[in-house]
C-alpha cells in the first residue's frame, strides 16, 4: 500500500459506510482510483477488491482509469441544449485539445453529465467541485486558458478569493434568482436557536401531531404524508434511529433544493433537528449530491454555527455525506444504500426505511424542501400552513423554472395554482409544452392543460418546471429524456435496464423518420411493461416522456411516420445491410499498430 | 397463522407471511422465476415472476401473503409481461442455446419454453461482451449473464465472507466480475456450487464441459415447471 493511501485511510475508521468519502479522497489525491488504491481500501475495510470497485464503478464521477488532471463535466440536459450547449461543447474540445468520450490527455478529461441543477444558468459545467455557469465559447476559452496557466478551478471561478464557507462564494458561483419571499420559504431572518428551544419544549408526540395537522406531504415528489412517516419511525423499535435529508436533487430541471441550501440552510438543518426530536433520533445525515460539492464547506460552517448555538449537540448531530453521481440515489432506499458505502441500488419494499433503513435501523428520509417546510410549521403552527393550498394539498411548494421564459429561477406557489397562472408569472414565451416534474413527470400541452391545477390529485409536481415554446423539437426532447433514463438506470432489474434501451431506440427511429405506426404501438405496450414490472420508481416512470407525449402531442409523432413499403420496415436500411459485410471486413482487417 | 388468499379465482389456504411464489407452487400454480432461490434472501432482480396482486403488478418472489389477498397469475396482460421480460433477456445478451454448455440445465432456456417464447419481440442487441478466463478453476462467459445477482449475494469466501463475484458499472453497461485471488481459493465443491447457482451458462468450471449428455440433463428429464410444482405433488400424496 502506498503511503498516500495510508494517509487517507488513517482519517477514517475501518467502516464501509465511509467508503464513498474514502474514494473521493483517493480520487482528489491521485486523479483516479487505481486497482492498487482499491486493493489498499479493500484490505482496510475487509472487503474484496472487486467489492470496492463494485461501488466505485457505479458512480459516474469516480474514475478507475487516469482521466486527466482537470476533469471537466459539461451538463447535457435539454435546457443547456436550448442555450448554446453545442457551441460550448465544441469550444471545450478545441481549447483542451481533447474529445468528449475519448481517453483525454494528461491535462484534461472531458465528460458529459446529466443535469447539474443549474437550469437557470445553462450551459454550465463542473470542474471537479467548482461550477461555472452561463458558458459561452469565449468564456470556456478563458477558463481553459487559466487552467493551462496553472490556476486552479477555484481561483478562476473565485478571483476575489472569497472564503469557501461563505454564502458570498456560493452566490458568486450560482447567482440564482429567487422571485418570491414567503410565506413558507425565503422569508427573512429567523432565530433558529429560539425555534429549536420552542420545539424541544414540545413533546415528540406534539411535534408529530403538528406536522400531521399541517397536512405537509413529502415535497420530493412522492407526496407521502410527512407526519405519518415520522409517526411510523417513532413507533418502530430500534436502539438507534436516523434522520436523512435527501439533497440528491437529480431530477433534470430542478434546482430549488440547491437554492434552499444556499439561502436558507439553517431552515433545512433545524427541520432535521425537529424531525429528530419527533422520532427520537440521535444521528442525521445530509446526503449532498456530488454536483453540489461547492456547497459542502458552506454547509459544514452552518453545522458549526448550529453546534455553537446549542441547536446541535450530543443529543442530535448531523454529518454531510457526499454522493458521487447517480440519479437513482434520489430514491430513498438507493440513497440509504449509498450512505452505507454501496452501489445505489433501490431495495425491495417492504420493509420501508421507517422500520428498516440506514444500517437496518428506523430511518426518516425527507427531501430538503420538506424539512424546510417542517421548520416553518413548527414556527407558525399547523393551522397556518393548512390554511394555504387546496384540500389534499396543503401549503405551498417551490418551483424551479427554466426554459423558454423571461424570468427563470425559483418561485414559491400555493398548491392549487393553475398552469396558466404559473406561465404568466414566469413570463413564458409562446409556450407550447411544459415538462412538469422533470423527465419522470409528464409533458403537458399548454393548449389543453393550462387550466389544470398543481395539486397532488391533478398535476402533482416535484418542483421541476421546464417551458418549451413552439420552436422546440419535442421528439428530440423526448429522445434526450429517454437517454437520461438509459444512462441512469442502476441495472438491477431487467425491465428498466433492458427495456429503456429498447424504448430509446424506438424513439430514435421516430426522430430519424424511420418509424411506422406499429412502432408507436410497440412503444405503448413496452412502456407499460417497463412501468409495471420495474423494481423502483425510476423504471415505473421512465416511459413517461414517450407515453405522455403520445397522448398530448400525437401530431408530432404522426408527422414523422412513414408508410410501410411492401414487406420491408422503414427501419430496415437496405443500403446499410448490403454494404455491411464490406464494412465489417474493413473493420476487422489487421490494423497497423499506431 | 393460517389464512386464505385467492389465486386465479381459487381459494388457497396458506400460512401468513409465506412467499407468494412458494404458496402458488404448493397450490399447483406455476409462476416462472429466474433469480429466486428458495431458502435464500429475495433478490427481486429478474421480475419474471410478475403477477397481479390486488390489482397491481408485483414480483411474486417479493410478496409475503396476507389474508384476503387476490392474486392473478394467468391473466393475459401479466402473462404477456412475463414473456416480454424473458424476451428482453434474450435480446439484451448473446444467448445461443444450441452451442451453450448449459443447454438443458439452463433456467433461462427452460423458462423460455414455459412462457411460450418463440423469438424475441425486441431487437437483438448483439452486445460485445468479453469472456474472463483469469481464474484457475472458473471462467465467466459474460454473453449469457442476466445479472440475477445470485453469485454476487450467495457465493462468499468461506474464511472471510468477502464477495467473490461482483457487478461493475451500471445500467446496460454493467458486467459481472470475479475476484481472481479469492476465486482461486475456492474448494472444488464451492466451484460446483457457483456453477449450479448460476441460472445461465455464465459461471462455468474449467475442464468440466459437456459432462452430461444433452437429452439427459436437468430440464430435459423434468421441466422447470414440473420441478417448481414438486411441492404441490408432495402435498397431494
Amino acid at each position: 500500500m502506498t503511503s498516500g493511501i495510508a494517509t487517507i485511510l488513517n482519517r477514517y475508521e475501518p467502516d464501509r459506510t465511509r467508503l464513498i468519502d474514502i474514494l473521493w479522497d483517493v480520487q482528489r489525491e491521485f486523479g483516479y482510483i487505481s486497482t492498487e488504491a482499491a486493493a489498499g481500501i479493500a484490505d482496510w475495510l475487509g472487503l474484496s477488491v472487486e467489492d470496492v470497485l463494485e461501488t466505485a464503478t457505479f458512480y459516474h464521477f469516480f474514475h478507475t482509469t487516469p482521466s486527466g488532471r482537470q476533469r471537466i463535466y459539461l451538463s447535457n440536459n435539454v435546457i443547456a441544449k436550448m442555450h448554446g450547449y453545442r457551441e460550448v461543447y465544441e469550444a471545450l474540445q478545441r481549447h483542451t485539445g481533447t474529445r468528449f468520450g475519448g481517453p483525454g490527455s494528461d491535462d484534461f478529461g472531458l465528460f458529459e453529465t446529466a443535469c447539474i441543477g443549474m437550469s437557470d444558468h445553462e450551459p454550465a459545467m463542473l470542474i471537479d467541485d467548482v461550477v461555472f455557469t452561463d458558458l459561452t465559447p469565449a468564456s470556456v476559452g478563458k477558463i481553459v486558458e487559466g487552467l493551462k496557466r496553472g490556476d486552479s478551478p477555484a481561483q478562476i471561478a473565485n478571483p476575489a478569493d472569497l472564503p469557501r464557507d461563505d454564502v458570498a462564494y456560493v452566490d458568486a458561483l450560482t447567482r440564482t434568482t429567487v422571485h418570491t419571499s414567503g410565506p413558507v420559504f425565503f422569508c427573512g431572518e429567523t432565530d433558529y436557536s429560539a425555534l429549536s428551544h420552542h420545539c424541544l419544549a414540545m413533546t415528540p408526540e406534539d411535534v408529530i401531531a403538528t406536522i400531521s395537522g399541517s397536512g405537509l406531504r413529502g415535497l420530493g415528489g412522492a407526496g407521502f404524508p410527512t407526519g405519518n412517516k415520522w409517526k411510523f419511525c417513532r413507533a418502530a423499535t430500534g436502539d438507534e434511529k436516523y434522520i436523512i435529508c435527501n439533497a440528491d436533487e437529480g431530477e433534470p430541471g430542478t434546482f430549488k433544493d440547491r437554492v434552499l441550501l444556499t439561502y436558507s440552510p439553517k431552515q433545512v438543518l433545524v427541520g432535521m433537528a425537529i424531525a429528530a426530536h419527533g422520532v427520537g433520533a440521535r444521528h442525521g445525515i445530509l446526503y449532498l449530491r456530488a454536483e453540489y460539492a461547492y456547497l459542502r464547506d458552506y454547509l459544514a460552517r452552518q453545522l458549526v454555527d448550529l453546534r455553537e448555538d446549542g441547536v446541535l449537540d450530543d443529543g442530535f448531530d448531523i454529518r454531510i455525506q457526499l454522493g458521487a453521481g447517480a440519479y437513482i440515489c434520489g430514491d430513498e432506499t438507493a440513497l440509504i444504500e449509498s450512505c452505507e458505502g454501496k452501489r445505489g441500488t433501490p431495495r425491495l419494499k417492504p420493509p420501508f426505511p421507517v422500520e428498516h433503513g440506514f444500517l437496518g435501523k428506523p430511518t426518516v428520509v425527507n427531501n430538503v424542501e420538506t424539512f424546510a417546510a417542517a421548520s416553518r410549521i413548527i414556527q407558525e403552527g399547523a393551522g397556518w400552513f393548512a390554511a394555504m393550498g387546496v384540500p389534499g394539498s396543503a401549503g405551498t411548494r417551490l418551483l424551479s423554472v427554466a426554459g423558454d421564459c423571461a424570468a427563470p429561477g425559483v418561485y414559491e406557489v400555493e398548491w392549487g395554482v393553475t398552469l396558466r397562472e404559473v406561465l404568466d408569472m414566469v413570463g413564458a414565451d409562446n409556450p407550447r409544452a411544459v415538462q412538469i416534474s422533470g423527465p419522470s413527470g409528464e409533458m403537458l400541452s399548454v393548449a389543453t392543460d393550462a387550466d389544470r391545477r398543481l395539486a397532488y390529485d391533478d398535476l402533482s409536481c416535484n418542483g421541476s418546471f421546464m417551458v418549451f415554446n413552439h420552436e422546440r423539437d419535442l421528439i428530440d426532447i423526448v429522445g434526450d429524456f429517454m437517454q437520461f433514463f438509459v444512462d441512469e438506470s442502476c441495472g438491477i432489474c431487467v425491465p428498466c435496464r433492458a427495456g429503456n434501451v429498447m424504448l430509446r431506440q424506438k424513439i430514435g427511429l421516430v426522430a430519424a423518420g424511420r418509424a411506422v405506426r406499429s412502432d408507436l404501438d410497440d412503444m405503448v405496450a413496452w412502456g407499460g411493461i417497463v412501468a409495471h414490472t420495474s423494481r423502483c420508481g425510476l423504471g415505473a416512470t421512465s416511459p413517461n416522456p414517450i407515453l405522455t407525449t403520445l397522448r398530448k402531442f400525437p401530431d408530432i409523432y404522426a408527422a414523422r411516420l412513414r408508410e410501410r413499403n411492401g414487406d420491408l420496415l422503414p427501419s430496415f436500411d437496405s443500403e446499410a445491410e448490403l454494404t455491411g459485410y464490406a464494412q465489417a471486413v474493413a473493420a476487422l482487417a489487421p490494423q497497423e499498430s499506431l | 397463522m393460517t389464512i386464505r388468499i385467492e389465486i386465479d379465482g381459487t381459494t388457497v389456504t396458506c400460512e401468513e407471511g409465506a412467499t407468494l411464489v412458494d404458496v402458488a407452487a404448493e397450490a399447483g400454480v406455476y409462476i416462472p422465476t429466474l433469480c429466486y432461490l428458495p431458502e435464500h434472501p429475495v433478490l427481486g432482480t429478474c421480475r419474471v415472476c410478475s403477477v397481479k396482486v390486488n390489482g397491481g403488478v408485483a414480483a411474486a418472489c417479493a410478496v409475503k401473503v396476507s389474508d384476503g389477498m387476490r392474486v392473478e397469475v394467468n391473466d393475459p396482460e401479466t402473462t404477456d409481461a412475463r414473456k416480454a421480460l424473458v424476451e428482453l433477456l434474450f435480446a439484451e445478451g448473446n444467448h445461443n442455446c444450441p452451442s451453450c454448455e448449459k443447454a438443458g440445465r439452463c433456467t433461462l432456456q427452460a423458462v423460455g419454453y414455459e412462457v411460450d417464447m418463440m423469438v424475441s419481440r425486441f431487437p437483438y442487441q448483439f452486445p460485445e461482451r468479453v469472456a474472463d478466463h483469469a481464474a484457475e478453476t472458473i471462467w465467466l462467459e459474460r454473453d449469457r449473464c442476466i445479472f440475477c445477482q445470485r453469485c454476487v449475494e450467495f457465493v462468499r469466501d468461506h474464511e472471510t465472507g468477502k464477495k467473490i463475484f461482483s457487478i461493475s458499472g451500471r445500467g446496460a453497461d454493467a458486467r459481472i466480475e470475479i475476484d481472481v485471488e479469492l476465486a482461486n481459493k475456492m474448494p472444488p465443491e464451492q466451484v460446483r456450487e457457483a456453477v449450479d447457482i448460476c441460472p445461465v451458462g455464465t459461471i462455468l468450471e474449467k475442464g468440466a464441459g459437456y459432462d452430461e449428455p444433452i437429452g439427459e440433463r436437468l430440464y430435459d428429464v423434468e421441466s422447470v415447471k414440473d420441478r417448481a410444482l414438486e411441492p404441490s405433488r408432495k402435498q397431494r400424496k
